[in-house]
């Protein structure tokens, strides 16, 4: 996999938006201890910006809006971060609260240094405290916006939880994850669907519903860091955890 | 109709809380017989009430407890992972598209019932949709399973035990669509348009984080770097 940057850049070239943040507040207890990543200051060889291993950023905003933010010091007012805190269910910046001379300025600057009218931020919460924001802005109508939401909500909160994943893996802070093994049954639905089998008959197969075996299959694929069912198969081959077809 | 809010924000609503809390011990401690722990106030509150849910409460006329879930995600810690994964073939359901929904409570108001556990489901069918989440799963009892169904929006059981101590129990999943909610809000009797089911945000206070320093940031120099790639 190439760099942060690549992905970022990926995902606005796919979902033609202007902007892409993955932005992790807090890396988690496990963070904490590792000195290494606390000597990595800057951005790092994979495109992470880091800041004494507790927290990452990959993103597309402008440099000097980041600059005009940290001067401004909006990390305490940024109704974005105030909003997400704590939270997992993702929020359309317009659902926010924007009332309030400070955070009404607050929005118009990060218009006029191009983040975008639309924002979207989906919030991921980990293990140890870890708490991360996947954001996407446009510069767009409210119809052309409801209608990007309509048909990619799933896949910006998968991508939210990808880019968290990848993130902890590229630090070093997912041997715990890792670790996890799938499930005899999970192994049973991946090495099914590897095959060819139509989701209807491996379902049967293994005597369960065809829901059940989506979930399954989809438990399967988030545990292995995967974005789609494809990516999954491969890595599950690539790992040895399914046997090749 | 409803209030929208997390764990940490339920502090604004004290006696919201305290209802909704207090028919929960009536149902699954009184009732069902669980063993659950019960405080000096007579509310159940068990260890995923610590994690920050996100509650979706249903109101009366007054403003007082009709019914309510609460959802978590299943990238961290659950119910039906922790506890009953003997139900769903010993996988630990955890996915980002998957939530889980527990302790769904309904008030036995008889004809009205029904109604209201559809508007209850149809908000969190919302909430489901609105966020890119495909399926929620849960732990309840088998009753309730019929309540759902005559609610038109039946669960799909993943397994079920009986046993002395907790009864009847399924794990159970729902299919989050469109569909679903149209259906469920005809029988619940509500115009979608009309229902505010924003989370309540008020008073929250910023992640406690001290600021980038521009040490971390890449130079402003325009020819030093991309103009906007900063990764």
């Amino acid at each position: 996999m190439s760099g942060f940057g690549a992905i970022i850049n990926a995902i606005r070239a796919t979902y033609d938006v202007e902007h892409v943040t993955y932005y992790a507040v807090s890396l988690g207890v496990d963070a904490f201890e590792r000195e290494d990543l606390a000597l990595q200051e800057t951005t790092n060889k994979d495109g992470i910006i880091l800041q004494s291993g507790r927290r990452a950023a990959a993103v597309s905003y402008p440099a000097e809006w980041l600059h005009w933010y940290i001067e401004k010091n909006y990390y305490e007012s940024d109704p974005v971060l105030i909003g997400a805190n704590a939270s997992f269910d993702p929020v359309d910046w317009a659902d926010l609260d924007w009332d309030g001379t400070v955070r009404r300025t607050f929005r118009n600057e990060a218009r006029d240094f191009g983040v975008g009218n639309q924002g979207y931020t989906v919030p991921v919460r980990g293990p140890g405290g870890q708490f991360a924001l996947f954001t996407i802005n446009k510069n767009c109508t409210d119809e052309v916006w409801q209608q990007l939401l309509a048909e990619c909500r799933t896949d910006f909160m998968l991508l939210a939880h990808f880019l968290h994943q990848r993130t902890l893996h590229v630090l070093g802070l997912d041997s715990h994850k890792q670790s996890r093994p799938l499930s005899a049954r999970e192994r049973d639905a991946m090495r099914l669907i590897a095959s060819g089998m139509s989701r209807g008959r491996a379902s049967e197969a293994l005597g369960i519903s065809e829901n059940t075996f989506r979930v399954y299959i989809d438990s399967a694929r988030h545990k292995l860091g995967a974005l789609n069912i494809p990516n999954a198969i491969a890595l599950a081959v690539h790992r040895g955890v399914i046997p090749p077809t | 109709m409803f209030t929208l809010v997390y764990g940490d924000d339920l502090f604004d609503f004290p006696t919201l809380a305290d209802e909704m809390y207090q028919d929960r011990r009536v149902q699954f401690h009184d009732e069902l017989g669980w063993d659950l722990d019960i405080d000096a106030k007579g509310r159940e509150i068990d260890q995923y009430d610590l994690m920050n849910p996100l509650y979706l409460i249903l109101k009366d006329e007054n403003g007082h407890h009709l019914g309510s879930c609460r959802a978590l995600p299943t990238t961290g810690p659950t119910m039906i992972s922790d506890h009953f994964s003997n139900l769903t073939d010993g996988v630990q359901i955890e996915s980002s598209l998957i939530w889980e929904v527990t302790r769904v409570f309904v008030a036995a108001n008889g004809k009205r019932a029904i109604k209201d556990a559809a508007a209850l489901l149809w908000g969190g069918c919302q909430v489901g949709l609105r966020s890119g989440v495909e399926f929620f799963v849960s732990v309840t009892p088998k009753h309730m399973t019929r309540v759902f169904a005559a609610c038109g929006w039946p669960v799909e059981i993943i397994g079920e035990e009986v046993t002395e101590k907790d009864g009847h129990l399924c794990a159970c999943l729902w299919e989050v669509s469109q569909s679903v909610s149209d259906k469920l809000a005809v029988r619940a009797g509500i115009n979608p348009d009309e229902i505010d089911l924003q989370v309540h945000r008020k008073q929250r206070r910023a992640p406690d984080t001290k600021a980038l320093t521009p040490a971390y940031l890449p130079p402003l120099d325009p020819s030093a770097m991309p103009r906007q790639a900063v990764c």
